[in-house]
């Protein structure tokens, strides 16, 4: 079930409404209530899926309460490598397997072996990368005394399943989710509101931007021979913000959700193309992940404390293992690595945190020289995501050789205009209210309501005009 | 909560009532140039075209791939080709045409093999536009449940259209996608002699599965026929030989799926497949030749089979 189904729209009214007249405030039977309803979410895709996510919910709670049991640090050491082992196989089996088995065979062939491995035909749970991590943040957690286990097996489980988040994160965290699943919830009529235009702003952003970008950048990728330099550049601008309309948009639809039964989830995306360099970048796109690196990863390696070469180090492997989370290919991971290097300036110099506000702060316009960071930052960023979106490393390189053909001084074909004009009206609200949580939160709200509902009903009616007819999956679906 | 509820539905009325404004709107200029306006004009023609007949049904395959005149001076029956545009759906071609059907008709269908696959036999925005632009838009919801599943989110788009400026200025089309485009028989004939550029290509058919139930729905459709004294063939479109080579495989499947039942096949899919020269702008339209030697194809394998149906 997409959030920009038709499915979603009658779902989401059935268990809004239900959860807060049928339940009456009963914190006992909310819960229940979205359990069950986020078992049905998935279940929607594939029920047989359905029997991990609940051996995932089971094994990490249970780990969870026998290593917070555990007598020895020996055994609770046991239980830690188990509930990880299982979880990252899982995640190895499914995502990984074939990967290493092809890339094994191809490297023992090129060495004169012949070798021949076993591929799986399996299909790739939905959000599995996504409530794995959500899990290993909570073992991870308890097994460095952080918090404690949830006794509440439904409290876990509603942790772990929570249907916004569920598919494609945010990628939360014990402490910030597991107590608002705890307290009682009532219901709040501005972060409802807040939630409708949230989510009004999400889908806007993934029906009419991500949709109608994907259907040029999908063409100019899919048959990148036959497409000048300029059309390339084009291509992969447009699936620069394919993604992160498709993203970013989905991230709000779930935030917006979230609020409308009284929870917050945390922040996915912080304006990342109004960033100054990629370190800023990093911190402002897929903020959930971005983090859950850091603390997972970063800081247990030894983080910033052991000097530059330390820094260097974890920080090319933090982005590779990113990349890879990403998707089993050379692709994802050469995209980390490209990020690694672009970030690798400001680790050296130790510059990494000289942008911390959001650009231009109580100013309408950038200075020339913000600008020139900014669209400087982009250009990397775009060019980053060609390896993203290849089919492959040969592609890739077909791909950027053709960029810098003299056919890149040729107009470019195929635009249509009207999307371009999309991406700047997105540009331009985003830019208003980069100073706030997501772009319309406070945009107009000084406007008369007239006024107000008029701009909130254009965008209903843009999402109704541009909108693709085709109900096409969210990207990050397939991570 | 009951405020919450009060103003959220209140606004969502504000789009459903320029939604509405929409939809009672008159079909737009530019809807008014469109080749699906002959959807009224080729149903008049299924009601009072004199027999001895010949109807000729599937998509913009048969629109752009047939010369009617060849039909009837070999088989000395009066064409009536109904193709128009393969969105609108095979559903919606078989239970248009079984209405009109006559005792004595021969009712050729060669549907393009999209038809077959996915969802696509349920119809697209063309199928909405044929009703609220040419036809009695409540007829729409007298649609198969399918259809109406499948279309009915067209409606929002649909209404909005009447408030593009698109749609009301710089009206020019192409002539052979215009109300213009058709001769006397229904075929689109105005792109004869013309050819076109960059011609779109197939690559693999858009659906991931074969249809069963709209093959059913042709054998159902047989029988229809059969029922009224009339007798269906069923025959396979031209198409580009590039796409008929990728979509080769399910192509084939469906051939399997349609050769066990018990429907009078013509030829074969290969037979159809149509060189790069004959072809106008899709893997399904073709030239005045490409459609010449289709006709040829066609007139020759139906002069046979009605030999031995005696129906000449």
């Amino acid at each position: 079930m997409l959030f920009n189904s038709v499915d979603f729209l009658i779902f989401l009214p059935i268990v809004f409404g239900l959860y807060w007249f049928a339940t009456k405030g009963n914190l006992k039977l909310q819960n229940i209530l979205l359990l069950v309803s986020s078992y049905f979410f998935y279940a929607c895709w594939d029920w047989r899926f359905l029997f991990l996510l609940m051996f995932s919910t089971v094994l990490d709670y249970y780990t969870g309460l026998q290593m917070y049991d555990a007598q020895s640090q020996r055994m609770k050491r046991f239980w830690f490598w188990l509930s990880v082992c299982i979880n990252l196989g899982f995640l190895g089996v499914f995502k990984y397997y074939n990967f290493f088995a092809d890339s094994l065979a191809t490297a023992l062939n090129g060495m004169g072996f012949e070798a021949h491995f076993w591929t799986l035909q399996v299909i790739l749970p939905v959000g599995i990368s996504f409530y794995t991590f959500h899990g290993l943040s909570y073992v991870i957690d308890i097994y460095k005394d952080r918090i404690k286990p949830e006794r509440n097996f439904v409290d876990y489980s509603v942790f772990v399943s929570f249907f916004p988040l569920l598919v494609a994160g945010p990628i939360e965290r014990a402490t910030h989710l597991l107590p608002q699943i705890q307290t009682k919830r009532q219901f709040n009529y501005r972060q409802a509101v807040d939630g409708l235009r949230q989510i009004l702003w999400g889908l806007f952003k993934k029906m009419v931007i991500a949709d109608n970008c994907a259907e040029y950048a999908n063409m100019v990728f899919a048959n990148s021979a036959d497409h000048s330099g300029s059309t390339h550049i084009m291509g992969v601008i447009f699936f620069t913000f394919q993604i992160y309309g498709d993203f970013s948009g989905y991230s709000d639809i779930a935030l917006g959700t979230a609020r409308l039964f009284g929870v917050e989830l945390l922040r996915n995306f912080a304006y990342p193309f109004f960033s100054r360099d990629t370190a800023e970048y990093w911190r402002r796109w897929h903020i959930s992940l971005s983090s859950w690196f850091r603390d997972y990863l970063y800081i247990p390696l030894g983080g910033s404390k052991g000097g530059t070469w330390m820094k260097v180090r974890n920080t090319f492997i933090i982005f590779i293992v990113s990349g890879f989370w990403h998707g089993a290919a050379w692709t994802y991971v050469f995209w980390g690595f490209l990020n690694a290097l672009y970030i690798m300036p400001s680790i050296i110099f130790n510059t990494n945190r000289h942008n911390m506000e959001i650009v231009a702060k109580g100013r309408v316009f950038p200075t020339f020289n913000e600008l020139f960071h900014i669209v400087t930052t982009f250009s990397l960023t775009v060019f980053a995501f060609i390896f993203f979106r290849a089919v492959d490393m040969a592609h890739a390189f077909q791909f950027v050789t053709e960029i810098f053909s003299m056919s890149t001084f040729t107009p470019p074909k195929g635009i249509r205009n009207e999307v371009v004009w999309l991406i700047v009206i997105m540009l331009l609200v985003e830019w208003a209210g980069r100073e706030n949580k997501y772009a319309l939160e406070k945009l107009g709200m000084r406007w008369p309501r007239p006024l107000r509902w008029a701009f909130y009903a254009l965008i209903v009616l843009l999402i109704f005009w541009f909108q693709t007819m085709k109900e096409v999956a969210f990207i990050y679906f397939q991570f | 909560m009951k405020q919450f509820l009060k103003k959220t539905v209140l606004f969502l009325c504000i789009p459903m009532a320029v939604m509405l404004i929409g939809l009672l709107l008159p079909p737009t200029p530019r809807a008014e140039q469109s080749l699906l306006l002959v959807a009224p004009i080729k149903d008049s023609m299924l009601q009072h075209v004199k027999q001895p007949r010949i109807i000729l049904v599937s998509g913009s395959s048969m629109g752009f791939g047939l010369v009617s005149q060849i039909v009837k001076d070999s088989l000395h029956r009066n064409p009536i080709n109904t193709g128009i545009h393969g969105g609108m759906g095979l559903y919606y071609l078989l239970d248009n045409t079984a209405q009109y059907i006559q005792k004595g008709d021969i009712v050729v269908l060669a549907p393009e093999y999209h038809q077959f696959f996915g969802d696509f036999c349920e119809g697209n925005e063309e199928l909405l536009r044929v009703y609220f632009d040419n036809k009695n838009g409540l007829d729409f919801f007298k649609l198969r449940a399918v259809q109406l599943k499948k279309t009915y989110p067209y409606i929002p788009r649909y209404a909005m259209s009447k408030f593009i400026p698109s749609q009301y200025f710089n009206l020019k089309t192409q002539e052979f996608y215009s109300k213009r485009a058709f001769n006397e028989y229904g075929d689109v004939n105005q792109h004869w002699g013309q050819t076109w550029p960059n011609p779109v290509v197939f690559e693999k058919i858009d659906g991931d599965y074969l249809n069963t139930d709209v093959l059913q729905a042709v054998v159902e459709f047989n029988e229809l026929v059969k029922s009224k004294g009339a007798t269906l063939y069923f025959t396979f479109p031209g198409y580009l030989e590039h796409s008929f080579g990728v979509g080769k495989p399910q192509i084939k499947e469906f051939e399997a799926a349609l050769r066990k039942t018990n429907l009078t096949i013509l030829g074969t899919p290969e037979q159809y497949i149509m060189t790069p020269d004959l072809i106008f702008d899709t893997p399904y339209h073709l030239t005045k030749e490409g459609a010449t030697k289709r006709t040829q194809l066609l007139v020759k394998d139906l002069k046979t089979q009605m030999q031995k149906d005696h129906l000449e």
